[in-house]
This record gives structure tokens, sequence and C-alpha cells, in this order.
């Protein structure tokens, strides 16, 4: 709840501050604009987890040194990527086993080998977590990063729709409430 | 790792020192043989069972899971609380099976591990420091526990096949020498049943013994443990030293299986160098060569994470074997990657301006949850708080606290509250604020007094902690309490919110307690 809260925070932080600038923001379009609330809420939900884990510091990095847009257009590709490889992999395991024969040695190694494609590409999915670390550290990185994912993901969730109801309120709202205005200034004038 | 040499790992951080004191204590204690296992059970276990186990047995309890009663103090109290609770939060989940209050820090840490316990131990980062100590599998236990060395100490006849059966699950794609054994595997079961994050089947099976985790390494103020040959020390350390350390140290191990392979003392190599070490226990009939012994660590931490992460993943119970595992572990990350996609395009879609200055009123309107409701008044007052003096939002906050006990949504603190601080020479920026959350109907004047001076803060300083660190781990200490009450009154909310609220809320006060000692 407390990282909730904080990643909250800091992405009506980093939101405000990217559009602390009104007219740039309001000539972007769709697509930047996705951009631009996805990577402030990645960073949010950066800042908000602190130091424990390594992808906090490499979603800070990505999105410090290279510009965003980037990092959300290569992050998505490499998630295509690495689901195709997946999939690639599994056919490939499934008939190399089968050509090997039934010695259990081939079947261990193919697995081995299943496992090691799938840690692989366990690493591109999470970020930071390319080079150093051995498996062990990965999963744990793993685990960090869906906890912290679930609630990012919750916490945008509640946002849009609030924002939304809002919205809509607000649309039905409004037109009542101008006219109001309009009769209140009408008689305080007379 | 983030923690800076392994040697200096047990007292890194604040958070730690008091889980190092724990630790000591634990380890002096030592008499219990129950440790990390029952924790470990008792942690995997629904979080109402492990919060009622906690609180029941134990004063403090888990502080993230802990029920209300220990969150619905004063502020006044909420200090000694947040002592306790940090305390409480390495506290092991006194365990049903075994009867001793064991000591506690570190089992703790494992405690947190699984499902929405996972999410407390995450949040802070200190504690996945310990976590992944405890994931290491820790010697406390073994340290204690091992006096006497039996096997049989260790070995549960009903937890045997049991052991072997879980073995098995994960051994597909793993070397099959430890599962080949069925004396082994039971042996094994036995030492593996703490680093088994998957309690369910150890209660399933009756218990949890031999908490004596196979892998365990060793902490440089634990070597007084010395004698019963298990360490406990941080995976992270380890992490970084172990791939050094465990291949050259697996030498270290001791097998101390009724004293049959005392012989075999495979400490042959002395000029060790200086750095934290595993030991390792190698059990009958396996090899006891260094290697081997480093390497069957290696997988029996792997495999305890991996069971860590089934638990995360949902729908991954059933599944069984490394790789299929890992497939649904990618699937489940790139599917929440794009969830947040989809979502970030929503509210770019829904909000074209990006215009997040309503925010917080959107949301206190618009949600029905208290919690929200408190969300939203916590934004609400840290944007005040980021440009007016964080000494005196602090003390506001203290009687925010204090008078924000109801959690109504139409009562905003700061219009009863006497503070006589900034809010008051500022009556323009309160009351409008607290008038849109009442109303939450005029979004317009509340927050534009506040915008101007909100960007210019926000722009002369990184936006995302400096200004904004001090006071709002202030204000968070301070709002833990209410919110833990909050979102205890609320449990009807989704499971997950719950458990990841409170764990959330544990990691963030210790963090905060950190912080401000």
């Amino acid at each position: 709840m407390a990282f909730k809260q904080e990643l909250l925070k800091n992405l009506i932080l980093s939101l405000r501050a990217r559009t602390a600038d009104a007219c740039r923001f309001s000539a972007m379009s769709l697509q930047e604009r996705k951009r631009a609330v996805k990577a402030s809420a990645d960073v949010a939900m950066a800042t908000a987890r602190g130091g424990g884990a390594r992808w906090p510091k490499a979603i800070l990095a990505a999105a410090g040194t290279t510009s965003s847009n980037q990092s959300c257009k290569v992050r998505s590709s490499r998630c295509r990527r690495v689901v195709r490889r997946c999939f690639r992999e599994k056919r490939r395991g499934g008939s190399a086993a089968a050509l090997a024969g039934s010695a259990a040695a081939s079947s261990v190694d193919v697995a081995r080998r299943l496992v090691r494609k799938r840690t692989m590409a366990l690493r591109k999915v999470i970020p930071g977590a390319d080079a150093v670390m051995d498996e062990a550290s990965l999963l744990r990185e793993a685990m960090d990063y869906v906890v912290h994912l679930r609630a990012q993901v919750d916490v945008l969730r509640r946002v849009s729709e609030a924002v939304q109801r809002s919205s809509l309120l607000r649309d039905s709202v409004w037109p009542q409430s101008a006219l109001r205005g309009k009769e209140d200034s009408s008689s305080m004038r007379q | 790792m983030n923690c800076g040499p392994p040697d200096q790992m047990p007292q890194a951080t604040a958070p730690s020192c008091f889980l190092n004191l724990n630790w000591d204590q634990s380890m002096a204690a030592a008499g219990n043989g129950d440790h990390l296992d029952p924790a470990l059970s008792s942690m995997v276990s629904s979080p109402a069972s492990n919060s009622t186990a906690a609180a029941a047995s134990d004063g403090r309890g888990l502080h993230g899971i802990s029920p209300q009663p220990q969150y619905g103090g004063t502020p006044l109290s909420s200090p000694p609380k947040l002592n306790l609770s940090m305390m409480g939060q390495f506290h092991h989940y006194p365990p049903p099976q075994v009867g001793g209050a064991g000591a506690a820090g570190l089992p703790i840490l494992e405690n947190l591990m699984p499902m929405g316990h996972l999410d407390q131990f995450l949040a802070d980062p200190g504690f996945a420091e310990r976590a992944a100590r405890l994931s290491g599998f820790d010697g406390r236990a073994g340290g204690g526990g091992y006096g006497g060395g039996v096997p049989g100490q260790f070995g549960l006849p009903e937890a045997g096949p049991v052991g072997a059966l879980k073995e098995l699950e994960l051994g597909n794609g793993r070397d099959e020498s430890s599962v080949s054994d069925p004396a082994s595997a039971s042996a094994e079961m036995a030492l593996k049943a703490p680093s088994d994050g998957n309690a369910r089947k150890r209660k399933a099976s009756g218990k949890g013994k031999g908490k004596d985790g196979p892998v365990s390494t060793s902490a440089k103020d634990l070597a007084k443990e010395e004698s019963s040959g298990k360490r406990c020390k941080s995976a992270d350390e380890s992490n970084g030293a172990e791939d050094n350390s465990a291949k050259a140290k697996a030498a270290q191990s001791t097998s101390e299986n009724g004293g049959k392979k005392q012989g075999k003392d495979s400490t042959s190599k002395p000029p060790e160098p200086p750095k934290d070490y595993i030991h390792v226990r190698a059990r009958r009939g396996e090899a006891t060569d260094s290697h081997s012994l480093a390497e069957r660590v290696r997988r029996e931490k792997i495999s305890q994470r991996m069971k860590l992460l089934q638990d995360l993943v949902p729908g991954c119970n059933k599944v069984v074997g490394k790789a299929v595992m890992l497939d649904e572990i990618i699937n489940y990350v790139q599917s929440l990657q794009r969830q947040v996609e989809f979502l970030s395009m929503k509210l770019a879609t829904v909000n074209p301006q990006l215009d997040f200055n309503n925010l917080p009123n959107l949301l206190s309107k618009d949600v029905r949850t208290s919690i929200y409701d408190h969300i939203t008044t916590f934004c609400s007052f840290l944007l005040r708080l980021l440009h007016n003096s964080s000494y005196l939002t602090y003390q506001l906050c203290n009687q925010m606290q204090q008078s924000c006990g109801p959690l109504q949504n139409s009562h905003f603190p700061l219009e009863t509250s006497g503070a006589p601080m900034t809010y008051i020479n500022q009556p323009h920026q309160g009351n409008p604020l607290g008038c849109s959350l009442t109303n939450g109907m005029d979004n317009q004047s509340s927050m534009h007094p506040l915008d101007p001076a909100f960007c210019r803060s926000m722009n002369s300083q990184h936006p995302f902690l400096n200004g904004v660190s001090d006071s709002t781990s202030q204000v968070g200490t301070f709002w833990q309490d209410d919110l833990q009450s909050v979102v205890h009154m609320d449990m009807g909310q989704s499971q997950e919110m719950a458990t990841s609220s409170n764990s959330y809320n544990g990691s963030l006060q210790t963090v905060h307690m950190k912080m401000e000692l």
C-alpha cells in the first residue's frame, strides 16, 4: 500500500513535470502522450521502489539516457521478439527431443537447453537483468519486478478509471454549472 | 550488489541492523530447531492465517500482515509501534508446529516471500536483501539447531515421500542425482524443508522440521555457530561472493550425519581467502566434492526461488518443470507490461491535456474506497508539502494524524485541525482544497493556487525524490498507522490489495524508520 502511494505520488509528480509546458503537450499525438504517461509511470515505479533491486536503476538509466520513446519501443519490440523466440525454441526443442530418441541424457540436455533459453528470455523482459546475474538473483529480480509491476498496473488502472469517470461527470455537469454561473453573475450584476 | 561489500552486509543498513540484532539473539538462543521451516510453512499459508498465527503467538506479529490492532494506534504510539513492527517484520511466524518463539529475524524474511508476503519484503530494499538472505537459507536455524546434527532430526518420515515428490517436481530439468536416491531424497527433503517455500505441502505433510537448509552461508558475526556447520548469510552477499566462494568454499562443508561423515573433512583448502563462505552440509550418500556441493547449493536456491515465483504468478501451481514455469513467468511479466501500456494509452486518451492537477480531487470524488480517499488526501497534502517548509508540514501532519481518526469521505483534516501552521497562514489554499475534497465537484479552482508554486518547486529540483523525501518520509510514517487501519477496515477489497497494501505499508514503515534514524 505504501508503495502504491509512493508510486501514485511519483506518477503525479512526473506527469506534472512533463505537462509543465502546456502548449507542448497539447500538441502531442496520442502515441506520444501514451509514451509519456508510460514512461512517467515506469519512472515513478522505479523511484518508488528505491534501491533494493536492479531493475529500478535500469529503468531510470534508460529513461535518463535515451529518450523515453525509444526505450518503450525497444522494450515492446523486445517483448515480441522474446515471445517469438520462446515459441521457436519450444518447437525446436520438441523436435530435437523427438529426433534424439528416448535417451534420458538427451532429454535432460534438451530440458536444460530450454531452461537456458527461457532464462535468457526472462533476462530480456526484466529491465536491468541482462548482464551479470546468476539464475538465483535473476529469479529474485523477477519476483521483485512482478510484484511492483502489479502494483503499478493497479495504480494506473485506478487513476485511469477515476479520470475517466470524472471527465464523464464533468461533461454532464458542466453545462449546468455554466448556466448556473451565468445566472449568478447576471443576478449579481442586477 | 546494492549492499556494498559482503562483509559489511550484516550491518549495512539500519533496518538490517535491527535484523542483525534479532539474528544474533536468535542465533544465540539457537536452541530451537524450528526456526525457518515452520516460519516458512506459516508464511506460505494464507495471509490471514499467517497474520493470526503471528499476532496470536507473538505480540508483534508480522508487520505488513498483522491485523488491525497493530496499526490502529495513535501517532504518539506510532514510533514505538514502528519499532516493534519493524522488529516484528523480521520476526518469524511462530509456527504452529514449533512451540518456540525462536528468534526471529531472518526467517521472517522468508516469511515475506510468498504471495502477498512477497510484496512486503520486496517493497523494501532492505527486505529484499534479507529475504535473499533467508532464501539462501539461513542458518540461523542451522547454527542453533544442529548441535546434535542427527539426521533423524530432520528426517520426517511422512515428509519423505512428499519431499521426494517436491524434489521431483522441480527436478525435471535438473540434475537427477539429487532425486534418484530415495533415502537421500528424504534426507534432502528434510534438509530442504526450510528452503522449500511451498509450505502448503509441508503442512500437509504434517510438519516442517529440519529447517536447516542445505544452503547456508556464513556471516561473520555468526561465526560462533560454527559447531553445527550451518551458517546464515545474506544471499546478496553470497550472490556476489557465492560464485567465487561457493566453489572454492564448499570445502568448508561439514557433515554431521550422525557422525558418520565426520571423518570426511572436506576442508582441504585451508588457505581460504577471508571472505564469506558457505557452509554446506553434505548429505548422506551425496558427493562431498566441493563442486557438487556448490552446485547443490545453487540448485536449491534456485528451486526455492522458483517455488516462490510459482506462488506469485497466478495459475502456476500445477505447473511442473522449470522451463514451463519460466515460460509462465515470462508471459506474466509481458502481460503486465502490456497492461501498463494499455492503461497508459487509456490515460492519455481520457485526459488529452495530461492535466493531472485535479487528480486528487478526481480520485476522492470517484473512488468509493476509503483507502483511495486517503491516497487522495495524501496526494493533495503532498502537493502542499512540496512548496511548504517541510518542518511545518511535518507538524501539521502530526495534527492531521490525530484528527484524522475517522475515515470519512467528506472530512478533510485540514479544516478541523487546529494547526497553527502554514495552513492557517494560507487559508486560501486550505479551504479550496478541503472544499474540493468534500464536494468533489469544483475541480478547477482548488489546485490552481498551488500549481505555479508546485511547478516551480518541481522544476527547481529533481521531480522525484530530493524535495519530497524528507518531508514525505515523515508524513509517511505518520500516515502509515492511519492508512493501515483504513486498509484493515477495508479488507473486503481485493485480497491482493489488502495483502500488498499491508506489505508495502510495513516495508515503507521500516524504510522510514531507517530514514529517520
